[in-house]
């Protein structure tokens, strides 16, 4: 079995880099396109694109009369804007938090500025000139005086902060956004926040997390 | 230093209330929709078998978060012997979901093997002591050999066998006529 299985796995290795070569045959290279349409998953150009729109808008967008809460963002008296449900940005798929909570939940560098993470959760997308843009509620810290049992743990990236979002809209750009969170209400007042990425374990507190275990594991990238 | 004298009854780590607070965490964590969802029944014969990457997630998400709210930093206990006993398992735990979540990363560097070495070479050096009464398990041995591979091939994404765990998936799938074999002898004879 494991022979069978490395066989076509270098068998598909080779029709891979023959296909890739110039003096492929045309003919293959036309059945390619055609297995490629049949079997290949289906992610439009636009849905890859940096600020893509979702290719589903024809049916989600719709001009609508701006919230109040949202017009301070748009900054010209404007009373409809286009908005939608949700966004796809580099394969991933973001939602306004009323569309998929789980969705909603990002962790972004305010202005795009790397020197700080805010978790947060997107309430609205909307859009602005040729791109969506998303307003954001940020997740409200925790009070000082709690001790975090989750910060203590440097390669583990949680942490507390209050169950509340703050009530002003925060604008953030697509590529402001680092990764998603997950998030699980402790108490009634306090939330746990996990970073997701799988890249970067990037510690979302300001302090500098010192491990009970190992004391000289300092870190804030990893 | 064994966590209990020769003569005491082991401390229960398993009990209804800690699985109970890990199902709570499974069922109210808001996560993405990308990441794969565990059964809500985790820990019954009815959930059926826990699948790796759902072990991965479970052992990287919502174990650490439902055990810190347990025993970790600030909770409460009967005793203060009975807390510190607690805190012990959870940072010996964390150990392992450290190792874990740095052994996935998608990115690997010389420090994240190091760091991974380091965190594994500490779970086991504790296992011993804090669960005297469970024998090692050779997978303990074979954890030990990942940094070298990490060092060698990179990310463990790149060469772990899960794409061959799914296509074997797949071919089990697969309609047959109890005949094996005939289908990839015939494709594997196929010139390329």
């Amino acid at each position: 079995m494991e022979s069978t299985l490395l066989h076509s796995f270098l068998k598909a290795g080779n029709l891979k880099r023959w296909l890739a070569k110039p003096d492929c045959p045309a003919v293959i290279k036309e059945c390619k396109i055609l297995f490629d349409n049949i079997y290949a998953p289906k992610l439009s150009e636009a849905n890859v694109s940096e600020g893509g729109m979702d290719t589903d808008r024809v049916a989600r967008v719709a001009s609508k009369a701006v919230p109040e809460d949202l017009r301070p963002l748009l900054g010209l008296p404007q009373r409809q804007a286009i908005m939608c449900a949700r966004v796809r940005h580099n394969g991933i798929i973001y939602a306004t938090s009323n569309t998929h909570i789980g969705n909603s939940l990002v962790q972004f560098y305010p202005q795009g500025s790397k020197s700080l993470l805010v978790p947060g959760s997107i309430k609205y997308i909307y859009q602005e000139q040729d791109r969506f843009v998303l307003a954001v509620q940020r997740q409200l810290p925790t009070s000082t005086d709690i001790s975090d049992p989750y910060t203590i743990y440097p390669h583990f990236p949680a942490k507390l902060y209050s169950s509340q979002l703050s009530v002003e809209l925060e604008r953030v750009q697509l590529d402001w956004i680092y990764s998603h969170y997950a998030r699980w209400n402790l108490s009634a007042t306090q939330s746990v926040v996990l970073s997701l990425s799988r890249v970067c374990r990037l510690i979302l507190t300001h302090c500098i997390p010192i491990s009970p275990i190992f004391p000289g594991m300092n870190m804030i990238f990893f | 230093m064994p966590l209990q004298a020769a003569g005491d009854a082991p401390l229960k780590i398993g009990t209804p209330e800690v699985m109970a607070r890990i199902r709570q965490v499974i069922a109210e964590t808001q996560v993405p929709s990308w990441l794969n969802s565990i059964p809500r029944n985790f820990g019954d014969a009815g959930a059926g078998v826990v699948k790796a990457d759902e072990w991965r997630n479970l052992s990287t998400i919502f174990l650490p978060i439902a055990l810190i709210s347990m025993w970790g930093e600030g909770t409460q206990h009967p005793s203060p012997e009975t807390a510190a006993v607690f805190r012990r398992i959870l940072d010996h735990t964390m150990l392992l979901v450290s190792a874990v979540s740095l052994a996935c990363m998608r990115i690997m560097t010389a420090r994240r093997s190091a760091a991974y070495l380091q965190y594994m070479t500490q779970y086991i050096h504790d296992f011993i002591l804090i669960h005297a009464d469970i024998k090692p398990r050779p997978n303990m041995h074979m954890a030990m050999h990942i940094p070298h591979f990490l060092r060698l091939f990179g990310p463990v994404r790149s060469w772990w066998c899960f794409p061959f765990e799914r296509l074997i998936g797949q071919i089990q799938r697969l309609l047959s006529n109890h005949k094996f074999g005939m289908i990839f002898h015939i494709i594997c004879n196929v010139r390329v």
